[in-house]
């Protein structure tokens, strides 16, 4: 049994029901690939013009691309059965994606400003974290939200292990899923106010980066194009008549009103009409998007912790960032690399309240933090001092080399001398906790990240030590998790501190591991552990269902020949 | 719209839900008490807990690595020794430039290989796998034995001169897997065997 999103259009006749994407995406595909192929073409038409190569070679490549996009709307086709979704894609190398509904955990819906305006979206389903999505590129927009909410309607049905009826809580368990909402539930809305905070991201940096990093290819062109235009020549006329230090300040000015009008620009693109609700099939979905309008679902199954960012400015101004901790892939995003936005730059109660429900505890996120004491003090003091010197000696030592103007000095020791602020900041800044069956973990300047990782989610410890790290008596403790980011790290702590953060966050893990233990360790054969203290009170393992007969690890040792091991420490 | 008719696992008066069905029921603390914080803890218990593993690897682990030193120092030293006897003319600055690497190169070959068996480690217990690693840069990682993926074992040529392999334990987590080398070859059959005997019997997915 076959499903067409399309029901209005008649399928295409092809082998049992494949179809193929909207119709409108002939228009849109010839331009993408053009778009793709831009610098190619750019450099023909150039050579072209400097009759290297005969005019006409453009116009075959041109119309080539053009080509190419519409063959690969005819090859590109998809399927929906009652079991799976498929597309085969490909021109020459054909290939086929498969995705079981019952396993689709994700669907976002974007629009780019063409698809919009011609009335189609794109939708990427998501299944089980490791695979790749599958990307349905063209179909009506209507079709595109009726699908999205059939599938998640479909997935949700499937039962899930911990899918519960709406409404009804779930065990007085502290780590079980908690309530969820009789019906959608609006957590957050775009606000005007939250304009003020765009210009203190980074964003603006790293859009001028990316236009950088683009022009950068035709910057001979853009040079002399500019300089044969009256505006460019008396800029640069404008720009020569002045002394050094004005037209460092005149072009610092020009360089800031750029990126503040960038950082601007890049938000309002990115996060204008925002929207952030929660379903009763335990997801949250994300509307944002001025020109691109995305819908992007999180499931609240992997949700797993959050991120409060607070970038240096943005801080200042108190406001913040929500970022969300989910396993598998971080989500695609934009050149921002912003996967898994929960909020954007906002106010900072804000991001409290909407943690707060998220994470369904109000403890993390404004729990006291534990200090890491005088000797991470120290260290991250030591750290900025040399890193500082780094920075600043060869500097000084070319311009005494090269003879360069002294004042070049003084620029040389701003990190130095800026050295014991950052330090102090960095090290008021650390700061971890064990709250409300979460791990809390707080760090950095540039920004400041309190990570909030649900106990149950930390599949193990690494404790890290370097060299200068071991000698003043330190080690960075990381919680692994199945996230992107893979871990999530406390740094700076002492051994005592990390034993005891690792005790409290996931007791009992450590109980095989006592001290003092010197004898041979003698087969159990009913699974209690080896070798334990005559007085191992403290961990009495109740309930758990012991897995199958599990010999002594040690036997497995001992039974190797000539293996000379030390059985005791 | 959402189907009311779904399985749950709550009945209105039924019992307790199992602990392995939580999101964080296969913790071997989890059927207790809410977690602690920090400065609930008692410390004469904590004082008995260490991060210490039991078990050296293999003696012959030292030789590999005594090996493999002397390999990538040669990388290094061959080209020098073809420059001294191409090129004439440089001799203080090559006599310089062989002695000191030269130097260098025994003292990592001699005390490299006997600062890293100290380090390394590992055990397993009932519960979770531990190992320790490294010289210069030491870690010790622990998971337990639920959080368990894959197990892989892995016998490098070097490694099969002195036949000795390498036990690779992964979980969930991108920070990378919990690594034993320089056990012997047959440890790590066992080891292999048994992890995946018991990894296999432990319910969930493991993230």
């Amino acid at each position: 049994m076959t499903r067409h999103p399309n029901a209005t259009d008649a399928p295409e006749p092809m082998e049992e029901g494949w179809t193929r994407l909207d119709a409108r995406m002939l228009l849109i595909e010839p331009v993408r690939e053009i778009a793709r192929m831009a610098p190619a073409l750019f450099g023909v038409a150039i050579a072209g013009t400097a009759d290297a190569v005969p005019g006409w070679v453009a116009w075959v490549v041109l119309f080539g691309t053009v080509a190419v996009g519409a063959l690969r709307w005819v090859a590109t086709t998809y399927r929906i059965t009652a079991e799976q979704v498929q597309l085969r894609t490909g021109l020459l190398q054909r290939a086929t994606q498969t995705a079981p509904l019952d396993r689709v955990r994700t669907v976002d819906v974007t629009a780019a400003p063409m698809h919009r305006l011609l009335g189609v979206a794109t939708v990427r389903i998501g299944t089980a974290a490791s695979q790749a999505g599958i990307d349905l590129d063209g179909l009506a927009a209507p079709d595109a939200q009726r699908l999205r909410e059939q599938l998640l309607h479909r997935s949700a049905a499937a039962g899930a292990p911990d899918a519960v009826v709406p409404g009804q809580e779930v065990a007085a368990n502290p780590h079980a899923p908690r309530r969820r909402p009789e019906r959608d539930e609006l957590l957050a809305t775009f606000r005007g106010e939250w304009l003020r905070y765009a210009p203190l991201t980074t964003s603006g940096f790293v859009a001028l980066l990316a236009f950088a990093g683009f022009s950068v290819q035709f910057l001979e062109q853009i040079r002399v194009r500019l300089l044969d235009t009256a505006l460019g020549r008396s800029t640069f006329d404008h720009l020569r008549g002045l002394a050094p230090a004005s037209a460092f300040l005149e072009i610092a000015l020009i360089a800031a009103v750029v990126v503040v009008g960038a950082a601007v620009a890049s938000y309002v693109l990115r996060y204008w009409n925002f929207r952030l609700s929660r379903h009763p099939r335990g997801t949250l979905h994300v509307h944002r998007g001025l020109l691109t309008t995305r819908s992007t679902t999180l499931e609240e199954r992997r949700l797993r912790g959050v991120v409060v960012v607070t970038p240096a400015l943005v801080g200042l101004a108190r406001g913040a960032r929500l970022d969300a901790l989910v396993t598998g892939l971080a989500a695609e995003d934009d050149l921002s690399g912003a996967g898994n936005v929960l909020l954007p730059a906002c106010p900072r109660r804000l991001v409290d309240a909407i943690g707060e429900t998220v994470l369904g505890d109000p403890g993390p996120i404004h729990a006291p933090l534990r200090a890491h004491g005088p000797a991470a003090h120290r260290r991250r003091h030591t750290r900025a001092l040399v890193g500082g010197l780094l920075l600043a000696a060869p500097v000084s030592a070319l311009v005494v080399v090269l003879s360069w103007h002294p004042w070049v000095h003084a620029l040389a020791a701003v990190p130095v001398l800026a050295a014991p602020l950052l330090a102090e900041g960095r090290y008021r800044v650390l700061g971890h906790t064990v709250a409300g069956g979460h791990l809390v973990a707080q760090a950095g300047l540039f920004p400041r990240e309190r990570s909030i990782v649900r106990l149950d989610a930390v599949i193990g410890w690494i404790l890290d030590a370097s060299f200068f790290q071991r000698r003043a008596g330190l080690l960075s403790l990381r919680a692994m998790t199945a996230t992107p980011s893979g871990s999530v790290d406390v740094l700076d702590i002492t051994p005592e501190e990390a034993i005891r953060v690792v005790e409290a966050a996931t007791p009992g893990l450590l109980a095989g591991f006592r001290a003092g233990d010197g004898a041979v360790a003698v087969a159990v054969a009913d699974g209690r552990p080896a070798a334990a203290p005559p007085d191992a009170g403290a961990t009495a393992r109740v309930g758990r269902p012991r897995p199958a007969q599990i010999q002594d690890w040690n036997q497995i040792r001992d039974c190797q020949p000539g293996n000379g091991m030390t059985s005791a420490t | 719209m959402t189907s009311a008719d779904a399985p749950s696992p709550v009945a209105a008066d039924g019992p307790p839900i199992p602990p392995e069905s939580w999101p964080g029921g296969s913790w071997p603390g989890a059927t207790g008490p809410a977690p602690r914080r920090p400065a609930d803890l008692d410390e004469a218990a904590l004082a008995e807990l260490t991060l210490r593993p039991r078990h050296h690897v293999a003696p012959a682990a030292k030789r590999l690595w005594a090996l493999v030193a002397v390999l990538g120092w040669l990388v290094v030293l061959v080209p020098l020794s073809v420059w001294i006897l191409v090129d004439g003319s440089h001799r203080t600055a090559q006599a310089l430039a062989f002695g000191g690497i030269l130097l260098v190169a025994l003292a990592h070959t001699v005390c490299m290989p006997m600062w890293r068996y100290r380090i390394h480690r590992w055990e397993v217990s009932d519960e979770a796998v531990y190992t320790q690693s490294g010289w210069l840069h030491q870690q010790k990682r622990v998971a337990p034995i639920s959080r368990i993926q894959t197990v892989d074992s892995e016998f490098g040529p070097l490694e099969r001169l002195f036949d000795l392999g390498t036990l690779t334990v992964t979980t969930a987590s991108a920070a990378g897997p919990l690594r034993v080398s320089g056990l012997e070859r047959t440890t790590v059959r066992r080891l292999v065997d048994e992890l995946t005997r018991v990894t296999a019997t432990t319910p969930g997915d493991a993230t």
